[in-house]
């Protein structure tokens, strides 16, 4: 065997054992809570109410609460995200000026996500004097997740090509006509697809919202915007913290289930929108 | 007394379509054009020729100001359409550019049905869908496609041939009901067939349209143009007739370029 052959069979290998450990990694998370999960998950537990500081009944105020989070999140980060995203991808024209509007949205990226919950704390809670609310949770996870969406759009919008621009440009159409019926059509898919993407980052945070936006037990639906709700991950927080409650235990993993089963649906919804939504390109 | 109406003084056949003064593109620090004068008569099809990177697409993009949207790009002197400076005479850029449209080397349709892509740029609001219907069909034989797709208007764009693409481009351009086309290497993407078939279409459509074309094709520009314009380096070096281009070549660049399409500048 020459030893370029050699070689190619040695790379070959790495890279199945690479993929074999990445695969095994996500089978064994995933098969764990499955596992241990699926013996707490019951009707009951998704559609009762928590007792005992969460060991005994079930989640359906924490489903709610997360839900509640990341549906005004999303409606409030939408138009941030589309507006970002179109305006760096049609309306500038200084490549210095796109340079610092990409270093901008891709530091916000970088930022630890504990540092948007203190953020919220200082701001929200203590200048402000808002209280802990599910409304600046809703904004902090808005926040978080306005550069996922930003970037997922803005990459869609830069992939239609120059020609579909400069084609309805010739005919008279002016740049937000341009803008509505040809850039926002072309990249419908991945502005739904990042936002879907976004929400299911958001959708387990803990270190965002739980200074500012979470009680861990007796809360059920809230009646303003500025009450606290109760998420699934500070639930799981709360009852791993009762580690050697067995039932709490149970719960824990019963709700771990729950809010996996959330994101692979929206990773999912995800993944159909990228493929559904794929509009077709010149030949 | 009231002033006389200058555009009444001049013939209307005699009126150049466009009219360039002093004209330089430039990109960056690099002037790219530097036209200074030139007439293009109206309702005649004038061929922009000449080497690649002599300038003649960036002077044709400069008539309806399609380049405004390139950074770098910069213009000197002044341009008119019909009389009207392309700056100052149009406030509203998509006017100009509704008023000079514009056909690109490569077919592009919209991800639509054919009928949409005819109707994309029509803005009017209050046409009919009879007059709607109306409109697609005559821009469609306009475009000599009217036949090959009368009964799949609602088809998508895309399941057309290159050349048919190339011809819907045109008729979409059309709907906008420009008085000037300007058309950037048209045939450069297709077979010779319909190649063919879109000289024939450009040549008809010279008799409502004044029609300004970059070609790299001496045969195609001897075949349908009525004024030739020579460019080499950015430089108009001649103008004229297409029988007096290819007759009485008076530039040795020009006549190099002509005869053996090859230029030496």
């Amino acid at each position: 065997m020459s030893k370029r052959a050699a070689i190619n069979i040695i790379y070959a290998g790495a890279l199945r054992v690479a993929l074999l450990v990445s695969l095994s990694i996500l089978a064994f998370l995933i098969g764990s809570i499955i596992w241990q999960g699926s013996k707490a998950l019951s009707f009951d537990f998704i559609f009762s109410d928590a007792r005992d500081f969460g060991a005994s009944g079930g989640i359906r105020y924490q489903i709610l609460g997360s839900l509640i989070l990341i549906a005004v999140s999303a409606l409030l980060v939408l138009p941030l995200a589309l507006g970002t995203a179109i305006y760096r991808s049609e309306y500038v024209t200084s490549e210095k000026l796109g340079r610092r509007i990409d270093l901008a949205i891709f530091s916000l990226n970088g930022i630890p996500s504990i540092t948007y919950g203190l953020f919220g704390l200082i701001i929200f809670v203590n200048l402000f004097g808002m209280g802990i609310s599910w409304s600046i949770g809703s904004i902090l996870l808005a926040m978080m997740i306005l550069p996922t969406v930003t970037v997922s759009s803005y990459q869609a919008m830069r992939a239609i090509p120059d020609s579909y621009r400069e084609n309805s440009i010739a005919l008279g159409l002016s740049r937000a006509q341009m803008v509505r019926r040809v850039i926002l059509p072309q990249s419908l898919h991945g502005v739904v697809t990042g936002l879907l993407i976004g929400l299911a980052r958001a959708i387990g945070e803990t270190a965002p919202i739980m200074f500012v936006a979470t009680a861990f037990s007796g809360v059920t639906w809230p009646r303003s915007i500025n009450e606290p709700v109760s998420t699934l991950p500070t639930h799981i927080l709360a009852l791993a913290q009762q580690a050697t409650n067995p039932d709490a235990l149970r719960n824990a993993w019963g709700t771990s289930f729950s809010l996996i089963l959330i994101v692979i649906l929206l990773s999912t919804l995800a993944y159909v929108a990228r493929h559904k939504l794929q509009p077709g390109r010149p030949q | 007394m009231p002033k006389p109406d200058l555009k009444l003084v001049r013939p209307l056949e005699a009126a150049p379509a466009i009219r360039l003064e002093n004209f330089q593109a430039w990109f960056g620090e690099t002037c790219v054009v530097n036209a200074g004068a030139l007439e293009v008569p109206a309702h005649k099809i004038t061929c922009l020729v000449g080497p690649s990177g002599s300038g003649k697409s960036t002077l044709l993009r400069s008539l309806n100001r399609i380049n405004d949207d390139i950074s770098a790009y910069a213009m000197q002197g002044k341009i008119f359409v019909q009389g009207q400076c392309n700056h100052a005479g149009f406030k509203d850029i998509t006017h100009l550019r509704s008023k000079v449209g514009m056909v690109f080397q490569r077919p592009c349709v919209f991800p639509c049905s054919i009928k949409e892509n005819v109707l994309f740029g029509v803005r009017d609001k209050t046409l009919s869908k009879i007059d709607r219907a109306a409109l697609v069909e005559d821009c469609l034989k306009s475009a000599a496609l009217w036949k090959e797709v009368s009964h799949r208007l609602d088809s998508p764009a895309s399941t057309l041939s290159l050349g048919q693409q190339q011809r819907l481009c045109i008729a979409r351009t059309l709907a906008v009901k420009p008085d000037i086309l300007l058309l950037d290497e048209p045939t450069a993407s297709v077979d010779p067939v319909s190649a063919r078939a879109l000289e024939t279409v450009i040549q008809d459509l010279k008799t409502r349209f004044t029609i300004i074309m970059v070609t790299h094709d001496i045969r195609q520009t001897k075949r349908i143009a009525d004024h030739v314009v020579f460019l080499c380096d950015g430089e108009i070096i001649e103008t004229g007739s297409c029988g007096h281009m290819f007759s009485k070549i008076a530039k040795p660049k020009t006549r190099t370029y002509l005869s053996e399409e090859f230029c030496d500048c």
